[in-house]
């Protein structure tokens, strides 16, 4: 197990690089804010804005080391990331096109929960994702649709009494 | 402790809380089997269904889901090389090459008895130190308790990750989203940026729900799912052998489990491993680990279990959870308006006694579904992920708006959703984020007050308590020593390492492909 272990000389990540610079950059807009708040109260006792500022100062220094350390060494104790691996085997464009395609079909349900109330735009995100991004069968992928959409109704609604916001619905309910 | 055991039993065998508990376990195998699915996730999914039912009874079900989806996450582990928890990461290198050697029902009988014996011991051991614990941690005031938890930071930083300043960023980044919201100290809105949404803090049940949920899912998307082994019901016998083989490995498993569990912060992946390694290094039959040795299954599953009930001595003594599970079940207290602390125990002796009590249920109804039926919910591994993650995704979303019945609340799962798929793609240990920010605001309320005791002398009212010192020498030498050690040392060799996990789960799975292509 000992070769599985070892830290391995690489080129350093980009995409790792770039992950430990918003690390950084995190705490650099809370330690940045952080001065809007009191750092001490009265007697110098710890104020509102101590901890962010201390937290915020450690991120900063933190990211800022990992980036050093990646860009310098590039070493990789496997398992601390698997992208370069990842990258090297490459995401195919399909995935990427399939994990865009989630996303987007999540955010647009979210965006339309306001407008349609809260089931209707879920019960129509899980149909899209088994029949248009999973390419399920229709009849199975309908049945499960409409079953998750009246297991919820009854659960959260109907037991839990949940005040689930209907949207144009509001009227029919 | 007769009299809070009598409450806990009269507690616990209500005929509700039984049922609860049923559900629980039952739910929570059924979770840690299913791919993308793990007990944090679970709970953190399920928390909305519990808002209605008293604390006690929530949180046995929540309890049974955690450690229903351990044994889960073992069946993964043993059939499909695919563990289901971190933790049963070290259960796939001897498990899985059981199954191979055609062993698979002895792999998961051994797996679910080691389990349970381990549990039982653990949990009488809950039953006589809690309260010791309890007591002990009385005498803290918030110096003490803020030494603790900086330790708590420290030890799942130390562990989580294979680097060490990417955990501490973690948990500090944790920390800093907690901070947003308004400073219980004195009132003022933090980075609220004039919502009134973020005036509550970040809603760290939806974060939880976003990170695991939606993130593990989503990461999920492009990994195909192995046929299982199968292993029957008469596969399930075990030989004296086995028997007689197993019987050290759970006691050091035991052992080693709980000692790691009640350290605030270290979790039962690195019971396991560890557990692992000194079967590695003592057992009789040390040169078969890795081949196929049953002592590989059942020591790290003991430990798992072991460590499972022994992360609950911090949790619900000093508020400081023992890992993700349990910071996200310290998240469900919260929201039932109760605080973990040492004041419990007085507080809510029926709470505190009949939680611990449904335990000792919980694993028994474990042993009894998971010994005949582990074959049956092995069935589970052959459902279709496209019907399955839409569902799961719907579910979260839903239970997310149920908590505090805000969209707001399903914004912030698509936020950190992508948040936590980002992290799982890097690798990128998401328990030190989620203790940052779930003890984040205990940790400034204890720090503000440590400070307010000193008259703002926080160095100086630290150095008057040699218990808080000790704690954090110990916190210190924690993050520092490894490495210094390890640079007096040289390039010696390291022992087995939750770092290694994905290097493992990739050299068990090797063979994987294989078989399914002879299958």
């Amino acid at each position: 197990m000992s070769e599985a272990i070892q830290t391995h000389r690489h080129s350093a990540r980009r995409a790792v690089i770039i992950a430990y610079g918003v690390i950084a950059l995190i705490g650099a807009l809370f330690f940045a804010l952080s001065f809007q708040y009191d750092f001490h109260r009265y007697e110098d006792q710890v104020g509102p804005g101590y901890l962010p500022r201390i937290a915020g100062a450690v991120v900063l220094v933190l990211g800022i080391a990992l980036m050093i350390q990646e860009a310098r060494t590039g070493s990789v104790l496997l398992g601390d990331s698997g992208v370069e691996e990842e990258q090297s085997e490459g995401m195919s464009r399909k995935t990427v096109i399939k994990l865009l395609t989630v996303f987007g079909i999540i955010i647009l349900a979210v965006l339309l929960v306001p407008v349609l109330g809260l089931i209707p735009p879920l019960v129509l995100l899980v149909a899209a994702l088994t029949i248009f991004v999973e390419r399920m069968p229709v009849l199975p992928s309908l049945a499960v649709t409409v079953g998750a959409a009246v297991v919820a109704y009854a659960l959260f609604v109907m037991v839990l009494r949940v005040p689930i916001p209907m949207g144009v619905f509001e009227e029919l309910f | 402790m007769l009299e809070n055991l009598l409450i806990g039993f009269e507690a616990a065998l209500s005929l509700e809380n039984l049922l609860w508990c049923f559900i629980g376990v039952f739910l929570g195998t059924v979770i840690g089997i299913l791919p993308g699915l793990g007990s944090a996730t679970g709970v953190a999914i399920l928390i909305p269904l519990t808002l209605t039912l008293d604390p006690l009874t929530a949180l046995i079900m929540l309890a049974g889901i955690y450690h229903g989806s351990q044994y889960g996450a073992t069946i993964t582990a043993i059939l499909i090389a695919t563990p289901g928890e971190a933790s049963s990461v070290v259960s796939t290198l001897d498990g899985y090459q059981m199954a191979r050697k055609g062993r698979a029902g002895q792999a998961l009988a051994i797996s679910a008895l080691s389990a349970f014996a381990a549990s039982i011991v653990t949990v009488i051991l809950l039953f006589t130190l809690a309260q010791f614990f309890a007591n002990i941690a009385l005498g803290f005031g918030p110096v003490e308790i803020m030494a603790i938890m900086l330790l708590g930071f420290a030890t799942i930083s130390m562990f989580s990750s294979g680097n060490l300043l990417l955990g501490m960023a973690m948990c500090a980044v944790g920390v800093l989203i907690g901070t947003v919201g308004i400073d219980m100290g004195t009132g003022v809105a933090r980075f609220t940026f004039g919502s009134v949404d973020l005036f509550s803090g970040v809603p760290f049940i939806e974060v939880m729900i976003g990170l695991f949920a939606l993130g593990e899912l989503l990461n999920q998307l492009d990994k195909g799912q192995p046929k299982p082994i199968r292993a029957r019901f008469r596969d399930l016998m075990l030989t004296k052998d086995d028997l007689k083989r197993s019987v050290m490995p759970t006691v050091r498993g035991t052992g080693i489990g709980f000692g790691v569990g009640i350290l605030p912060g270290a979790g039962s992946t690195l019971a396991s491993f560890l557990a692992y390694g000194t079967e590695k290094r003592f057992s009789k039959n040390r040169k078969q680990m890795g081949g196929g040795a049953i002592e590989g299954v059942a020591a790290p599953d003991a430990a798992t279990s072991a460590a499972a009930n022994g992360a609950f001595i911090p949790t619900l003594t000093l508020g400081v959870p023992g890992g993700a599970t349990t910071a996200v079940l310290l998240g469900a207290f919260l929201l039932y308006g109760i605080t973990p602390g040492p004041l419990l125990f007085e507080q809510e002796p029926r709470l505190v006694w009949g939680l611990l009590v449904s335990f000792l249920i919980g694993h028994l109804l474990l042993l009894l579904l998971n010994l005949p039926l582990a074959p049956v919910f092995a069935q589970l591994l052959r459902l279709r992920y496209g019907y399955l993650y839409p569902l799961i995704i719907f579910t979260a979303f839903i239970g997310a708006f149920a908590i505090s019945n805000n969209t707001f609340s399903l914004w912030v799962v698509v936020v950190f959703g992508i948040v936590g798929y980002a992290m799982k793609r890097m690798n990128f240990p998401i328990a030190p984020l989620v203790l940052g920010l779930v003890i984040g605001p205990m940790f400034e309320k204890a720090l503000v007050q440590s400070s307010a005791l000193g008259g703002g002398d926080l160095m100086g009212i630290v150095a008057e308590s040699p218990t808080a010192i000790v704690i954090l020498v110990a916190a210190a030498l924690l993050l520092v020593g490894p490495p210094v050690f390890a640079m007096i040392r040289g390039k010696s060799a390291k022992g087995l390492q939750i770092a290694d996990a994905d290097a493992m789960i990739q050299k068990v799975q090797e063979p994987v492909a294989a078989d399914e292509e002879k299958r």
